[in-house]
């Protein structure tokens, strides 16, 4: 039931939400941020789903919302958004029931998308793994669609910040066919859709960031 | 007498004969009469029961009667001609009526021969002659006219006919006939009445294949019923259980028993009629009890037989033989296998089990047919599908470099190469084309795998390239199949760009610029925020307090000052960049490489930690508002600034001449590379190349030259502050260009070729590349005398530390003498002394430190043994102060011998210096690298020799030979030597923790080769070899990258070509996982919402479980 539910609603609002005259103030996209527990900085890049809100609607015509929402997973909202975005540099701890409500969430339609702010990799690895121990994560590689479905990305995810100064990894967890949960590892999307002056990101680096974000909603919202 | 007596005998003779004939007549006639009634009778008898369905009495009444009625006919007739027929006088009275011829002449023959007295009466002649006239008569009588059959035909005809009624009745009612014959038959017995309604099931009994459904045709006769019911059993004792359905008046209905599977018995019923029970036997049809699948893979496929029993569906590759084994449930008497509903292929039969196969070569589907030994067939067979798997196309994709690209000055590119296929790759191809030229193809050596990660050097120097060319790539794989012929995947296409030397040095220098305006712009900003931070300094002193505005302005400044701190950082990662680009497109020299290092480290200190306390501790201050400690912090701040500020404008001085220097080796290079492409331009003309194009190249060129004659230009002023005389030299060569009108020949040039003028042509371009020659020539002479002119920097700072060493060993055997003299001075003047030569000492040290990181000419233990000499000088000291004096000149001795020594490796490390290409740190770090990674390569090379043969004598079953394993030593040893190398390399890139480093992690893999080697190498040996040599080659790429170590910078994407996986795993990152399947398949089941959630928790305990059984975690 909430399978359907949430499927309809992340597939019947892209062009509900496209159509600017049906589009009412009940029905924006909303991106959700998670509220984690474990100590970690969940809160961190606190403008960069704002802008990233903001990017989607001027690029992609997806009626979104101007704010970010905050959910945790206990929440009984949580099902409601059929995006939910997670970051952070620090530890990530899921209790058991949100474990469970987690993967119910995921494989009843929804979609996560984790970015890697540094330091986050070993705690949400490991949490992820508790959620879904026979999955793993797969290196998405640059032909996949999520790299071109509105804007193109040739080589892949784009680096934006340097970290650890390896190569940005976009990893997958899939249910079936379908990608339910994005991973972006050494690449910080996060810090690229904060306002300009917080990190000095240069235009460019920041535009590419956006524009994969806006791929990351096109994708999660149409697949 | 005697004839006449003859006569009467005769009459005797013909009366029996005419009463014989009669008698015969009578009888027939009676007999046919009894039976023409006693039909009659029985027919009325049978009519009436049949209509009337009589008692017994009655029954039997009427069938005595039918029986009596013959005897009576008979009896009745005969009687009634009998007596006329019997006595001849009465048969001589019936012939006499029937015929009058006679006269009563046979009547007196019969009545008066034989009476005596009759022959006393009359004439003896008369009585003879009315014997003998009635002998004559009666012989001539036809006794067919008197006795006539009349009779018997009538009464055969009323036999017939009612026979023929009989028959009639019989036929039209067949079984109320025989019913009431058979009744008739049994008289005293009591039979039921017919029901009104009778009821007939067509077939009645029957046997059906199981599961088939059983029709009946249900009749209704006499009374139409309204209803019928229909009763059903399976077995003697079950209990009938029955359907009623209305009839309304039809005669025949369809009755269907659906799907029956087991044997039934059934009656009808309708009205007061009913039929007698039924069967419907069951049979069981064949069925498939297991289907067995045995794959025989095309052989190129390498693949292994495979045997499937679990379901009929056939997934196979194009040319797989699939033997199917049916097992059937009982025997067979014939099978086929369906293809697509349309081919049948005929199985071998073998009791229960079929045999067949197929060659698989398209998908579809197919089914089993089977008939039993009674001819069932298997209803309703399953339909399995087919499914032919496509040998993909292999898949390969370019990892290295992956992305477009300049060429570099080498002509060379790395490429990593990765190609998967499902069986196995043959062979991989580089197709490449220049601009929009034809294909050409290069085979690319690589063994025959399913997987292939490889590394290829594509050197285009044989290619005849122009600037601006570009050269389009792509790598195709070819796979094994043999059964479908190869099949091929492509990667993507990417470009080579043959880029002209003056755009990579515009390219290039542009970035330098902006980074060089941008110090610029930060030094000259600092001016009025350092004041301003003065006059606040200076407010809050006297003042003790500061307005809100002004805390405003503080912040903005301060915050203005942060950011400024990190646009040099941003400045110095920018430059690594240019760094990067300048080393790979050749663009630089080594020396020029290591000044530019130093200007990034300098940028990178520029923003000290310091700095950073400083602006927190005044954030801080200003936070707590506290005026006099805020006073204080920006005091401090200031210093740091100044500092700042000083280091900012070194860093400026010598990064504008780094760039100065650089655009000399730019002017350089571009000069050499104008006489090549002169000269190239002058052979293809020779041979007779298109002439448009030639026409724009030497256009291409006349540019290229004019832009170079307006840089040495500027050159020569913009280097007037660093080397004058390098300076006037060049602005001689500017001058020395205008005057030989270079330009203006290529101009002439070019249109000549125009013109079709051969000859002045190719005059016009000899010279010119003759004079191109000279420029290059001379302008690398100018180089190099700039280049000797700061390696004699070098050598002379070296001379300078060996004559300071030389003074500092002179004193210190004075300080000795004077030590252990006998006049013996004051033991803290002495003492104070040899505190001084340490000082001294150090400072050498210093400046040999400074010299130290510009080149690694100077001799190993050089360090080592001045850090023993600065150590002995402490000693001494130390001992002076307490008077030890023989300790004292002890360590006085040791170190005027370890100063003495430092003199001797100096001198050695200027031998070094003189004899080295280049004398930079990481230039000759680099060629080294290049070197070990050369002999790398070697052993990688010589492994993969061993591993083949150690398999080829393993798959023999043999022990490895001898010889073998005396390769495996050798390799091991010279691995070895590569590790002492390389260690030895490592020792010299100290304080460069970033080369370091990537040294170390070589290392490491090495150890680990070692290891293998000295048992048995495998496979992974190998990889490891490869793993090694590439990242010699990466460290060797690289060994400029160093120092920088901020995480959180902006990184363009193109850097960090994708090397990962270029496509998805089949399984998705899945296991098959069967729980959550099953919990998916049950939430999708049609079960209430309310149970869904209990469904759910109940497959999610279950999970947690079995998860927690296998892997202890609890998820």
């Amino acid at each position: 039931m909430i399978r359907t539910a949430l499927k309809s609603l992340a597939i019947l609002s892209v062009p509900i939400l496209m159509a600017p005259g049906l589009a009412g103030a009940d029905l924006l996209f909303a991106i959700a941020r998670l509220h984690y527990d474990g100590g970690g900085d969940w809160y961190s890049d606190p403008s960069s789903l704002p802008n990233l809100l903001r990017f989607v609607k001027e690029h992609t015509g997806i009626e979104s919302s101007s704010a970010e929402a905050r959910v945790q997973i206990m929440d009984e909202d949580f099902f409601l958004y059929p995006y939910i975005f997670m970051t952070g540099h620090g530890n990530i701890s899921f209790s058991s029931e949100e474990t469970l409500r987690l993967r119910h969430y995921l494989e009843s339609g929804g979609f996560l998308h984790a970015d890697d702010n540094y330091g986050m990799d070993e705690s949400f690895r490991r949490e992820i793994k508790k959620v879904f121990p026979r999955k793993d994560l797969v290196e998405l590689p640059p032909d996949h669609g999520i790299f071109h479905c509105h804007f193109d990305f040739p080589n892949g995810l784009p680096k934006i910040h340097r970290h650890e100064g390896k190569r940005p990894q976009a990893l997958g967890l899939f249910d079936g066919d379908r990608l339910i949960l994005l991973y972006t590892y050494e690449c910080d999307l996060g810090d690229g859709w904060e306002d300009e002056q917080v990190h000095q990101v240069p235009p460019g680096k920041r535009m590419e960031a956006l524009r994969m974000g806006a791929n990351i909603v096109v994708w999660a919202l149409t697949h | 007498m005697q004839d006449s007596n003859n006569s009467y005998h005769s009459v005797i003779f013909h009366l029996r004969r005419l009463r014989r004939r009669a008698l015969l007549l009578d009888v027939g006639a009676a007999l046919l009469l009894g039976l023409a009634l006693e039909a009659t009778l029985l027919l009325v008898w049978v009519s009436l029961e049949a209509l009337f369905y009589l008692a017994p009495f009655w029954r039997s009444a009427f069938g005595l009667a039918a029986g009596l009625g013959f005897l009576v006919a008979v009896s009745v007739y005969l009687a009634r001609k009998l007596p006329g027929h019997i006595s001849f006088k009465r048969l001589g009275l019936h012939l006499e009526s029937c015929c009058p011829e006679l006269q009563q002449r046979l009547i007196s023959t019969l009545e008066l021969w034989q009476n005596r007295r009759a022959h006393q009466l009359y004439s003896e002649d008369l009585l003879r002659s009315t014997v003998d006239e009635a002998c004559a008569t009666l012989a001539s009588l036809d006794p067919r006219r008197i006795f006539t059959a009349r009779d018997l035909v009538v009464h055969g005809r009323w036999l017939g006919l009612v026979a023929l009624f009989a028959l009639g009745w019989g036929v039209l009612f067949t079984e109320s006939f025989t019913q009431a014959l058979h009744r008739c038959s049994n008289p005293l017995t009591v039979f039921a009445r017919p029901p009104a309604t009778l009821v007939d099931v067509v077939p009645g009994d029957m046997e059906i294949v199981k599961g088939e459904d059983a029709v009946l045709t249900i009749h209704f006769s006499g009374k139409n019923p309204r209803t019928a019911t229909v009763s059903r059993r399976e077995g003697e004792g079950a209990p009938w259980q029955e359907e009623e359905f209305i009839v309304d008046g039809v005669d025949s209905l369809a009755y269907t028993f659906k799907e029956v599977k087991r044997t039934l018995s059934y009656q009808v019923r309708a009205g007061d009629g009913y039929t007698r029970p039924h069967w419907i036997k069951v049979i069981d049809p064949p069925a498939i009890r297991r289907l067995r699948l045995k794959y025989r893979y095309p052989a190129y496929s390498g693949l292994p037989p495979r045997i499937d029993e679990e379901n009929g569906d056939i997934a196979a590759l194009s040319g797989t033989t699939v033997d199917i084994e049916i097992a059937a449930s009982k025997p067979l008497s014939k099978a086929a296998l369906v293809l697509d509903d349309s081919l049948s292929m005929r199985a071998r039969i073998e009791d229960q089990r079929a045999y067949a196969h197929l060659v698989l070569d398209r998908s579809g589907h197919y089914h089993v047919e089977l008939t039993d030994l009674d001819g069932a067939v298997n209803p309703h067979p399953i339909r399995y599908s087919i499914r032919v798997i496509d040998d993909l196309p292999p898949r390969v994709s370019i990892t290295e470099p992956g992305r477009d690209m300049d060429l570099t000055e080498s002509m060379q590119v790395v490429m990593a190469l990765e190609a998967t296929d499902d069986f196995g790759i043959s062979r991989l191809a580089l197709v490449y084309r220049v601009n929009e030229g034809p294909e050409k193809q290069r085979h690319l050596a690589v063994p025959s795998s399913a997987k292939i990660h490889s590394i290829h050097r594509w050197d285009l120097g044989s290619i005849d390239l122009l600037p601006d060319d570009l050269i389009h790539y792509r790598v195709e794989a070819f796979d094994n199949d043999q059964v479908s012929g190869p099949k091929m995947g492509s990667s993507r296409e990417y470009v080579l760009r043959y880029p002209s030397l003056h755009q990579l040095v515009s390219e290039a220098g542009s970035d330098q610029d902006e980074q060089l305006g941008g110090l610029e712009e930060l030094a000259a900003n600092s001016q009025e925020s350092r004041a301003y931070l003065e006059e606040v300094r200076r407010r809050l002193l006297n003042e003790e307090k500061l307005s809100w505005g002004q805390k405003k302005e503080l912040e903005a400044i301060l915050d203005h000052e942060e950011r400024r701190a990190r646009s040099v950082a941003e400045l110095a990662r920018e430059m690594e960049e240019t760094m990067g680009r300048l080393q790979d497109d050749g663009l630089a020299s080594e020396k020029l490489l290591d000044k530019l290092e130093e200007v990034r480290q300098l940028l990178a200190e520029v923003a000290t930690p310091e700095l950073q306390e400083a602006l927190m501790a005044v954030q801080q201050a200003m936070d707590r508002f506290t005026p006099p400690e805020l006073a204080e912090a920006l005091k401090e701040f200031r210093k740091d600034q100044e500092a700042f500020e000083e280091r900012l404008d070194r860093t400026i001085d010598l990064l504008k001449q780094v760039r100065a220097e650089q655009r000399l080796e730019a002017a350089v290079q571009l000069a050499v590379h104008l006489e090549r492409r002169q000269a190239q331009i002058n052979t293809r003309f020779d041979l007779g190349a298109d002439r448009e194009d030639l026409q724009r190249q030497e256009n291409s060129l006349r540019g290229d030259t004019e832009l170079l004659q307006g840089e040495l230009q500027e050159l020569g002023s913009d280097m007037e502050k660093f080397g004058p005389g390098t300076a006037r030299k060049l602005q001689r060569q500017a001058e020395a260009m205008e005057e030989q009108n270079l330009s203006g020949r290529m101009e002439e040039m070019a249109e000549r070729m125009q013109d079709l003028q051969e000859q002045d042509t190719r005059r016009l371009g000899s010279g010119l590349e003759e004079d191109l020659g000279v420029l290059g020539a001379n302008l690398q002479q100018l180089r190099d005398e700039y280049g000797a002119m700061q390696k004699d920097q070098l050598t002379r700072q070296i001379h300078q530390a060996i004559h300071e060493l030389l003074r500092l060993s002179h004193d210190q055997e004075n300080l000795r003498a004077r030590t252990g003299g006998p006049l013996e001075q004051a033991s803290t003047e002495l003492a104070h002394d040899q505190f001084a030569l340490m000082q001294g000492t150090g400072q050498v040290v210093e400046r040999l430190a400074k010299v130290g990181r510009k080149t690694m000419s100077l001799s190993r233990g050089l360090n080592v043994t001045l850090g023993y000499v600065l150590r002995t000088m402490r000693q001494a000291a130390n001992q002076l102060g307490q008077r030890d004096w023989s300790a004292a000149s002890m360590a006085q001795r040791e170190s005027m011998g370890y100063l003495n020594e430092s003199i001797l490796l100096l001198r050695e490390s200027l031998e070094n210096l003189a004899q080295s290409r280049m004398p930079s740190t990481f230039g000759e770090a680099m060629q080294k690298m290049l070197d070990l990674a050369g002999k790398q390569g070697n052993v990688n090379q010589s492994t993969r020799k061993v591993l083949g043969e150690q398999g080829r004598q393993m798959s023999t079953g043999g022990h490895p030979e001898e010889s073998l394993s005396e390769e495996i030593a050798r390799l091991a040893a010279e691995q070895r030597r590569i590790y002492q190398a390389l260690a030895q390399l490592e020792r010299d890139m100290r304080g460069h923790r970033g080369a370091q480093k990537r040294i170390q992690a070589i290392e490491e893999e090495m150890d680990s080769v070692l290891r293998d080697l000295e048992r048995r190498p495998d496979r992974r040996t190998l990889d490891k070899q490869n793993r090694i040599l590439q990242r010699m080659l990466d460290a060797s790429r690289s060994i400029h990258t160093r120092g920088y170590d901020d995480k959180r910078r902006a990184t363009r994407a193109g850097e960090h070509a994708y090397s990962g996986p270029n496509w998805l795993p089949d399984d998705l990152g899945q296991s098959f996982d069967f729980l959550r399947q099953a919990m998916k398949h049950a939430l999708d089941g049609p079960y209430p919402e309310e149970y869904q959630a209990r469904i759910q928790d109940y497959y999610e305990r279950v999970y947690q479980d079995a998860i927690g059984r296998e892997g202890g975690t609890s998820p």
